[in-house]
């Protein structure tokens, strides 16, 4: 049976190729950090992935269903191994990793790897957003350049995702983007890492743009992309243990190496957004630390929730802005007044909005107080 | 830790079924009911897997008890305020392209903020950045003195366009002459040529010219939209001449109210002694003048969109029918925006050239030239005049 794609936006070979990584991946995700590390070594361990690729590449047209395809590359995969481990110069730890490797790969099965986490993930988002959620579609596609247009080798990232704004009132679709390089036929540089970063990518969705409420999407705004972003890291850090307790380590390891690659990434306004962001929501977990002298834990969560809340708040993108402009330590008086108010649950997240936008307030928040 | 961090999800979200609860913290739910019912005193049931914290100190005590104390500290500091500065200098140049007026307001006052942080921790004295007053002498001296004399440059315009910008939401513009002053503060400005002050500079020409309220009448918006857009277009080519092309225009335009515009494409102001006319000019209209005919220039009326000619009779009578086919259009113009009307003007111009082609096989390639330019000039993007004092215009009323 030839390969049939449940993604519009993928080819049957494509998705046929990607399923029987992720597959792979799936089932040695206890080793995925160390695969990665490997890898970025070179030697045996980068040939045995490019022979993973090979043979995802070979079956990704054969006439035979999705379940026989996965079986028929794992089993390539698996000799491939047994070959590597018979090489006499290997690497003593590159040897444990690929005996490891090998000996999960007895339970591949070949769901979709992209659905089973995407749902994972919007089970808990629901649940933070309650009524205001709307109801997520996955795609997946692919795209035709480096999300960051950088070299795999310094970036194995080759992911990304969006929300396509405006959503509809009660759904929203997330499509995730796959790069696919042209220049080689049925290639593209998915590999363990990308793997390992996909919950950070949906749960930033999902936190971030699935429920928002506000005029329009902004890749180069510091509430939506860089403040709700420091949220959403907090989600998936929750989360990470109780989506998949075995992918977990490498999905937080790759989380905060992605935020790594996208923090320093000033030279771009989305980049400085985020940075911008990130320092305004550290600035607010902050105060809420030393002024209401809460627990670092719960401070953490405090700028969490309030950043849902605020999400919820049907107003402008740059209302929103505006409020983490004002996230500057220390915090001006008449913004304390009304955060406090917040915190002791006497006004709700939207009156934060109505101060900071106020005719008489906008620019001199703290002159008035 | 886990205790620590449910109850501290709990003392969040003070009122909660358990799947919010869960989605705050990594915990799964029965041990999440678990550690709850550990804390009954402080957390009661308030209906179907739903609680309630009726005692929030004890719940926070709870929490901390499991904890280490952290030592409390300030965010880490930048490494520079260069991501604060540039994003200050983005909000404020994404605003000329923002059709509603309450937004742009608000963009300007974040823009503000973030350059207020950055003037905080460049200032000596460690200020609260919101008390950071961006009209004063005291701060251009300080910004001066920085050791950078490109980022003090880079500063100080940061705050003057700002300022500007301010003016132009609120409806409160700088004064006329504080505004002469603060272009010739920079005119002379050996470090202006910098490439990373290139938009800067274009803010501050753009801004500096929006100060005015528009004229009503079209001729005269079309003259105003035009000079406007040149002036700011010559920054590309050269920061310091386009801001000492800049007071001229300023001064003409802060002079319209007094003098108002003189309604015309061309109008002729007397004749000369040897029988030539002394006359004014809309400046595109001179490219259709064939070339044979005789004219000379002898002044800017206004820069960039208004000459002063002393031309033959016979260009005269040339440029007289060409502006009057041009102002009889723009008087039937359905278009409210000065890029529809500039769009209008360059349209004019191409039948204006097939017109006069026979006349000279030049026209036809001048006329194209001006055409493309003033395309170009309706395309870019620029602030919208000052707002009207003490008035807020609603979302979607323009």
């Amino acid at each position: 049976m030839p390969a049939i794609s449940p993604y519009p936006g993928l080819e049957p070979w494509m998705w046929r190729s990607l399923l029987a990584r992720a597959a792979v991946f799936h089932a040695t995700r206890t080793r995925l950090s160390q695969f990665c590390d490997h890898i970025d070594k070179g030697g045996a361990v980068e040939l045995v992935l490019r022979h993973l690729e090979l043979q995802a590449r070979e079956w990704a047209t054969c006439d035979v269903d999705d379940d026989t395809a996965v079986t028929r590359v794992v089993e390539a995969w698996v000799a491939q191994l047994t070959e590597t481990l018979g090489l006499r110069q290997l690497d003593p730890t590159a040897r444990q990793l690929i005996e490891d490797m090998r000996d999960l790969l007895h339970c591949v099965h070949s769901h979709d790897p992209f659905r089973r986490i995407f749902t994972g993930i919007t089970a808990h988002a629901s649940a933070l957003y309650g009524d205001s959620w709307r109801t997520p579609t996955l795609g997946v596609a692919h795209i035709r350049r480096h999300p960051r247009g950088d070299s795999t080798r310094s970036d194995p990232y080759v992911v990304t995702a969006m929300t396509p704004w405006p959503p509809d009132i009660a759904e929203a679709v997330v499509e995730l983007y796959i790069h696919h390089d042209d220049l080689y036929i049925h290639h593209d540089d998915f590999g363990p890492a990308a793997f390992a970063a996909l919950p950070i990518l949906l749960t930033h969705e999902c936190v971030c743009h699935v429920p928002a409420r506000q005029d329009r999407a902004s890749n180069e705004s510091t509430f939506a992309e860089g403040l709700l972003d420091w949220v959403a890291y907090v989600f998936h850090e929750q989360w990470a243990g109780k989506l998949d307790v075995e992918l977990a380590p490498a999905a937080r390891r790759h989380a905060e190496v992605l935020r790594t690659v996208l923090s320093r990434r000033t030279d771009t306004a989305e980049g400085r957004a985020r940075r911008i962001g990130h320092e305004a929501a550290e600035t607010l977990r902050s105060w809420f630390e030393v002024s209401c002298g809460h627990g670092p834990h719960e401070s953490k969560l405090a700028v969490a929730q309030l950043g849902v809340q605020l999400n919820q708040v049907d107003r402008s993108l740059a209302d929103k802005d505006h409020f983490v402009s004002l996230l500057g330590w220390p915090l001006p008086p008449a913004l304390e007044e009304v955060l406090y108010g917040w915190d002791e649950g006497r006004a709700p997240a939207s009156a934060v909005l109505d101060l900071v936008v106020d005719r008489e307030l906008v620019g001199h928040a703290g002159r008035t107080a | 830790m886990t205790v620590e961090r449910v109850l501290a999800a709990a003392a969040v979200l003070r009122e909660f079924g358990l799947a919010e609860i869960s989605a705050f913290c990594d915990e799964q739910p029965p041990r999440i009911v678990e550690i709850l019912d550990s804390v009954a005193t402080a957390v009661k049931p308030c209906g179907a897997e739903r609680w309630r914290v009726v005692d929030l100190e004890a719940v926070r005590r709870e929490a901390r008890r499991r904890t280490v104390v952290d030592v409390l500290s300030r965010p880490s500091p930048e490494e520079g305020p260069g991501a604060r500065l540039q994003l200050a200098e983005e909000t404020l140049k994404a605003c000329r392209g923002e059709p509603s007026p309450d937004r742009r307001r608000v963009m300007v006052a974040s823009a503000m903020n973030h350059l207020r942080q950055v003037l905080a921790a460049t200032l000596p004295g460690r200020l609260p950045w919101w008390t950071v007053e961006l009209g004063t002498d005291l701060l251009v001296d300080e910004l001066r003195r920085h050791p950078d004399p490109v980022h003090a440059v880079r500063l100080q315009l940061n705050v003057a366009v700002a300022r500007l910008a301010e003016g132009n939401v609120t409806g409160n513009p700088m004064p006329a002459d504080e505004l002469i002053e603060t272009v010739a503060r920079f005119r002379d400005e050996p470090l202006l040529e910098d490439s990373r002050l290139h938009g800067l500079v274009g803010g501050l020409v753009d801004l500096a010219t929006a100060q005015e309220s528009p004229p009503v009448e079209p001729v005269d918006r079309l003259l105003v939209a035009i000079a406007r857009r040149r002036a700011r277009a010559q920054v590309d080519r050269d920061h310091g001449a386009a801001l000492h092309a800049l007071e001229p225009l300023l001064r003409t335009l802060g002079a319209g109210h007094a003098h108002p515009y003189i309604h015309d494409l061309f109008q002729t102001l007397g004749r000369l002694p040897d029988g030539r006319d002394h006359a004014i000019v809309y400046a595109d209209l001179l490219k259709v003048v064939p070339a044979q005919l005789q004219w000379f220039p002898t002044g800017d009326l206004l820069p960039g969109a208004l000459v002063e000619v002393v031309a033959e009779p016979a260009v005269s009578l040339h440029l007289r029918q060409c502006a009057r086919t041009l102002e009889s259009d723009l008087v039937h113009s359905p278009f409210g925006s000065d890029t529809a009307l500039i769009g209008q003007v360059a349209h004019v111009f191409q039948e204006l050239a097939e017109e006069h082609a026979g006349l000279d096989d030049t026209v036809v390639s001048r006329t194209d030239e001006t055409r493309s330019e003033l395309l170009r000039l309706a395309k870019a993007p620029i602030w919208p005049p000052a707002a009207v004092p003490d008035r807020h215009p609603q979302e979607g009323r323009r």
